[in-house]
């Protein structure tokens, strides 16, 4: 079984960054591995753990993404590519076309696996979109791989009040649940590894792929000022006193 | 290309009457001054009050895709979804922010190469140009959107519509049937087992959140309880207090990490960065000092209540209505006024 798994790294947003107007000049920050990218290794690693499978971490952008694809080597994937792009405003639907066609040049991919949306700009719409790309199905939020056997894959997914068992042919995309279980630390061999490894990295260019081109809206960022927004403090108050300005304002927002 | 219509897409799993409100009322904003109808294109199984509402609502013309709740999560109707849309063209496209409809927004922004835009909160018009907004990098920016006359697909952040008023007139909805032309479906239900029914944190309207100050509970302990197990008491007395405050305001309880961490509550109720993030319309921080990793998952909120001992807690900058207060004595007051 051979399973890629996508990842990157994203704003750390527990540590200062420069908030800029344009999406791409959003540069001067921490990086960190996006933490829903870290389940989707989570599950991976524990597929290969229970059924062996070959596990490839992958990831597009620029040198700076080398330090995701290490935190999941060192986490026990097997090897690591990176696309390589410099371009700062690739859209979710671009960075699909290229894990597809990465994923067609590697070949015999039975899974690959995304994190369900990044923590700093939120659109969760990358791993829909490959499956689009690829024509594969995508199973969403699976919360435990059931089996895997002659090349179906059953699994269980909470949906509208129901828990559902639900089975599928390889080839898939499938995104990991919280509920999967809390992502392990690298062990001290892992990371030792993970440092020594060389990654390897293919221009853009190799995959052959014309970037599609789709119709943009003109768009900017804008700093949201986060000032006091307080604007009633309340101390010295009796508490039923307390309680009916509470209540009031709390009625106000319902109605 | 500005007088094609807008479509509206609801899916059976939605959240039927609130979606649907929802989504009129962000398409609405969208046509304002101009002359677009909206339209409403429903998949899912036979319902009546889709139409009603739908028709109450001003539309005029309902599609109709006739599958089971089970099949849209199988999704085998996208070819079908696609096919529609590529044969009549659309100014906007609109769905719901929540996880299935998003899943199906953005495979359609990718079939039909058209723009998509994710959990937009805010559409104004102004001088012809509609603009959208969506909050990135938890809530400290937002990107804002100036549209041109290009088709583009939305999807709406539902918290930020209310509900659109009610049409008046007479009103006649054609009802047009979708061919039902389901390719096999590739994803295959085994078995299913009903789970219990709750309000996901997520899904809350109003959310009562405690933290550490629930263990500073002043009330004597009952004599009999062993040293080791006061502050399991404590938290019990605070998390009941609180349980009780939600039930009167329909709402649930959260807490913060350190309570979680001390093996108190369970993991499920935690919202922070590690946590669930949280969106509802009032959210009250009891005895939460406010971390950043706490307040990640809560800020969107509409209206934040904070009380807290301390005047100095950080949670006081990003709370609305900030009380310098004990919750011990506060939330019985409030339980008791909702009685």
């Amino acid at each position: 079984m051979k399973i890629v798994v996508a990842v990157t790294n994203v704003i750390d947003l527990t540590q200062p960054y420069h908030i800029p107007t344009e999406e791409s000049k959003l540069t001067s920050y921490v990086p960190t591995l996006n933490p829903w990218d870290e389940f989707a290794l989570e599950a991976a690693l524990q597929i290969k753990e229970k059924y062996g499978a070959e596990l490839i971490a992958i990831s597009v952008g620029e040198l700076q993404q080398e330090s995701a694809l290490r935190k999941a080597l060192a986490l026990g994937c097997d090897s690591a590519l990176r696309i390589e792009n410099d371009s700062k405003s690739l859209r979710n639907d671009q960075i699909a076309s290229i894990l597809a066609a990465a994923i067609r040049k590697i070949g015999d991919i039975d899974i690959a696996f995304c994190g369900r949306q990044s923590i700093d700009i939120e659109n969760g719409t990358t791993a829909s979109m490959l499956a689009e790309r690829l024509n594969w199905p995508y199973l969403s939020l699976i919360s435990k791989v059931e089996a895997i056997n002659h090349g179906i894959f059953t699994a269980q997914k909470s949906f509208f009040n129901q828990l559902l068992t639900i089975s599928v042919q390889f080839p898939i995309v499938v995104s990991a649940s919280k509920e999967f279980g809390e992502a392990r630390f690298p062990s001290f061999m892992g990371m030792r590894r993970a440092a020594r490894a060389v990654i390897e990295s293919w221009p853009l260019l190799d995959l052959g792929l014309e970037l599609n081109q789709i119709f943009q809206a003109d768009s900017r960022i804008e700093k949201i000022v986060t000032g006091p927004i307080l604007h009633q403090l309340i101390s010295e108050e009796n508490e039923v006193n307390i309680a009916n300005i509470l209540d009031q304002k709390v009625s106000e927002a319902l109605s | 290309m500005t007088n094609l219509p807008v479509l509206i897409v609801l899916l059976g799993t939605d959240n039927l009457g609130e979606s649907l409100s929802s989504l009129v009322s962000a398409a609405n904003l969208f046509t304002a001054g101009g002359s677009q109808t909206s339209d409403l294109l429903y998949i899912g199984p036979e319902n009546n009050q889709v139409l009603l509402t739908a028709a109450s609502f001003g539309i005029s013309r309902l599609f109709h895709l006739p599958i089971n709740i089970v099949e849209i999560m199988q999704k085998s109707f996208l070819p079908t979804l696609e096919n529609f849309l590529k044969s009549k063209p659309f100014r906007a496209i609109f769905f719901s922010n929540m996880p299935l409809p998003l899943e199906i927004s953005a495979h359609m922004g990718a079939a039909l190469q058209t723009q998509l835009i994710t959990a937009v909160d805010t559409i104004t018009v102004n001088d012809g140009i509609t603009t959208v907004t969506r909050k990135i990098l938890a809530g400290n920016a937002r990107q804002v959107f100036n549209l041109k006359d290009q088709p583009v697909i939305l999807t709406i952040n539902m918290a930020c519509f209310s509900a659109p008023e009610a049409f008046s007139a007479t009103h006649f909805l054609e009802t047009i049937p979708i061919a039902n032309d389901l390719s096999e479906e590739r994803i295959k239900v085994i078995s299913s087992t009903v789970i219990q029914q709750f309000v996901a944190l997520e899904h809350s309207r109003v959310i009562v959140a405690g933290g550490r100050g629930l263990l500073s509970n002043p009330n004597p302990t009952p004599a009999g309880i062993p040293a080791g197990e006061i502050e399991q008491w404590k938290y019990e007395q605070g998390f009941n207090l609180l349980k009780n405050l939600a039930e009167k305001l329909n709402g649930s309880v959260g807490v913060s990490r350190a309570l979680v961490d001390a093996g108190y509550a369970p993991y499920e109720l935690q919202i922070g960065q590690t946590g669930k993030t949280v969106a509802p319309e009032v959210y009250i921080a009891c005895g939460i000092s406010g971390a950043l990793q706490h307040t990640m998952g809560m800020r969107h909120s509409k209206l934040v209540i904070a009380i807290n001992k301390d005047a100095r807690a950080p949670i006081f900058e990003v709370a609305h209505v900030g009380v310098i207060g004990d919750l011990y004595k506060i939330l019985p007051e409030w339980v008791k006024l909702r009685k």
